[in-house]
């Protein structure tokens, strides 16, 4: 049985690529919702998870990432702390790809052990009691997106569910649809018709449910959302850091 | 040699089992009537796996075993050992005797393996199956607007409804019924086909000459696990033919127009055991492709089902062997959602295997230099980050836009995320 981490209250957080270079909102919103929570929050020194790496062909440099990630990421878990991810592709990809493709790696085991997707690690404490749920009303609907990469996770409604938490937030509506992104995948020119063509289900259930937020875990997908839709899109950890009126 | 071989029809059919149910009831009350429980989804998929794990350990000896049989016990059947799909062509040509007009079944095997090579020798083949459709409007536009039939567990509603031994010596059409089957049991050669309407029935009954086609993964070890299997088909397939459902195709003419009553009064079976890799992957890196059923289930929710102009079902796991076969030269397409792992009732993990496939090809073949760049994800941010703010600025100029999507394959119409100067970790360092 891998040790419970969860009641150590302390958290290396894997930020990954998005929210390090290009929404660096979502890091600075989740010390402070750990803050709000007195966890302990370390992250520690780390490189991109592999995954786009690894989509790309690019084999070596993927498995020197998963590497390193897996030395520094199993040393945290020895010292007590739980790994959380904001990014679903990542916490996927420590999850689920390191021991499958480190099957050798003890350390990659023990990373995929003890990784948690943001939410379902705030909900583990919620369902011990410890999280604080001193929200403020939020008297706002949600669209909310789950990325595929959330819903392969066991914890695949874990934001949903954390996301009710918040007084005053009704989810109207759930979608479930890919939005073609897959990482650098829309980007190609080679896919971009098809990506568009993908997201085009998405964007018109968002057309045909109009709400005041459109919410999701993932950053290629709340990119490829906005330029469809020219809709701001939201990591789910900033509306509960606006639920603690931080 | 005075046996037919046993062809045993597997339909979505209710009203044999409530009949019988009801015959029950009337003869001896309720507790007659009582039909066995349904098995679990669960349960059933372990049942799948236990069938197919045991044909992927002693996929030899199985065809030995079948082969021994069907030899020894069927006056009317020719046994045809095909390595390849060459082979099968030739055989079928052979067999043809100037008849030019195939029918087909929806199976993969014939329409995906076979269908090209007779083409090219210039049959002509129709798949009967679409045939079948007397749709006016497409209902079903995709699978949200699907009843989620897995949930409520078909098992029961599946079972064998025609059992034939061998063909009837009726009057037939001048045409040659090529049939992929579903399964077959090496221990007592019964082969089943698993069928939605009546096209496979049809041509069973009417072709001149009827070739079956089993691939080798379809062997299994007896009738009951062939059920089994077929039944496993029925019930998560169920969704993606209602998926498939639509107006019949105009290019497909109807067989019973086109073929005229054949002068030959003998009937003939032919059954091709089709190999095609099929050994040498039950051996691979990819052995766990031989799990597969066939259902096709993975197409369900794959986001790129509809982006390929084919005349037969795509699925994600026949993407995969065609890039394994070289039939295709790339399965860059998959945007790895991970959807088909979900849905597999065997739990293979298709999108790992494509990963494996890709890694494959780069070691022999290597990486596009578009490739190159975009495989350094973390390399080019740290770049953006260095030249933010001018660098966001100038990936808004077509200046900037057009040269980059020639050199980074980067499409120049795609909204390019804006860069920090100030990484998150940077500022964690600071302030925490």
């Amino acid at each position: 049985m891998p040790k419970d981490l969860i009641s150590n209250k302390k958290v290396a957080y894997y930020s990954g690529c998005f929210a390090n270079y290009y929404y660096p909102e979502v890091g600075e919103a989740l010390v402070k919702v750990l803050g709000k929570n007195r966890i302990k929050l370390i992250v520690p020194e780390q490189s991109c998870c592999g995954l786009p790496m690894m989509a790309k062909g690019n084999t070596r440099g993927a498995y020197q990432n998963m590497e390193h990630n897996a030395r520094v990421l199993s040393q945290a878990v020895s010292d007590g702390y739980a790994i959380i991810a904001t990014c679903s592709s990542c916490s996927l990809f420590l999850k689920r790809d390191y021991p499958l493709w480190m099957a050798s790696n003890k350390l990659a085991k023990q990373v995929s052990q003890n990784t948690y997707h943001f939410s379902e690690y705030l909900l583990l404490l919620h369902d011990r009691g410890w999280l604080n749920t001193e929200f403020r009303s939020i008297p706002q609907t949600v669209f909310y997106h789950t990325p595929c990469h959330l819903t392969t996770q066991e914890s695949g409604e874990a934001t949903i569910k954390l996301l009710r938490l918040i007084p005053g937030i009704t989810i109207s509506k759930i979608s479930t649809e890919c939005c073609g992104m897959g990482g650098a995948y829309g980007y190609e020119k080679a896919n971009y018709e098809l990506s568009k063509e993908i997201a085009d289900k998405l964007y018109r259930e968002i057309k045909e449910n109009p709400t005041d937020r459109i919410v999701t875990d993932c950053g290629g997908c709340k990119l490829q959302i906005e330029a469809g839709t020219k809709h701001k899109v939201d990591h789910p950890i900033i509306l509960l850091k606006e639920a603690y009126g931080l | 040699m005075n046996k037919d071989l046993p062809i045993w029809i597997m339909e979505p059919e209710l009203v044999q089992k409530r009949d019988f149910a009801a015959r029950k009831l009337l003869e001896g009350g309720q507790k007659k009537a009582l039909i066995p429980q349904t098995p679990t989804i669960d349960e059933i998929k372990q049942g799948l796996r236990d069938i197919r794990e045991y044909t992927r350990q002693n996929i030899s000896s199985l065809v030995s075993e079948l082969q021994n049989n069907l030899g020894q016990q069927y006056r009317q059947l020719k046994v045809k050992l095909a390595a390849d799909n060459i082979e099968a062509v030739r055989y079928i040509s052979e067999t043809s005797d100037g008849i030019k007009l195939i029918s087909t079944n929806n199976s993969s095997t014939v329409n995906q393996e076979l269908k090209p090579g007779l083409l090219a020798k210039g049959f002509r083949v129709i798949n009967s199956y679409l045939d079948e459709f007397e749709v006016r409007k497409k209902e079903i536009l995709d699978y949200w607007d699907l009843p989620g039939l897995r949930d409520k567990n078909l098992w029961g509603s599946f079972d064998v409804s025609i059992r034939m031994a061998g063909l009837a010596e009726t009057k037939s059409k001048k045409y040659l019924a090529l049939l992929g089957v579903n399964a077959i049991s090496a221990e007592d050669s019964t082969v089943f086909f698993l069928q939605h309407f009546s096209n496979i029935h049809n041509d069973l009954n009417q072709a001149n000459k009827v070739i079956l086609v089993a691939g080798l993964d379809k062997l299994v070890k007896s009738r009951q696990d062939a059920a089994f299997q077929t039944k496993g088909m029925g019930i998560f397939g169920m969704e993606c033919v209602l998926l498939g459902i639509g107006p019949k195709p105009t290019k497909t003419p109807s067989i019973a127009k086109l073929a005229p009553p054949s002068t030959n009064k003998e009937r003939e079976l032919h059954l091709i055991l089709l190999d095609n890799g099929r050994t040498d992957l039950a051996r691979s890196n990819f052995s766990d492709l031989f799990l597969c059923i066939g259902c096709r289930v993975c197409n369900q929710h794959c986001p790129i089902r509809h982006s390929f102009d084919v005349d037969y079902i795509w699925t994600p796991k026949n993407y995969l062997r065609q890039f394994m076969y070289g039939t295709s030269s790339s399965i860059d397409t998959c945007l790895h959602c991970e959807a088909c792992r979900l849905e597999c009732p065997l739990d293979i993990d298709l999108p790992l295997l494509m990963w494996q496939a890709k890694i494959d090809h780069v070691k022999k073949h290597g990486r596009s230099f578009q490739h190159k760049i975009l495989g350094t994800p973390e390399m080019l941010a740290k770049l953006g980050t260095a030249l933010a703010p001018l660098g966001n600025w100038m990936m808004r100029t077509k200046l900037v836009r057009i040269p980059m999507e020639l050199v980074t394959g980067i499409d120049r119409r795609t909204n390019l995320p804006r860069f920090h100067s100030q990484t998150f970790r940077k500022w964690f360092k600071k302030n925490a």
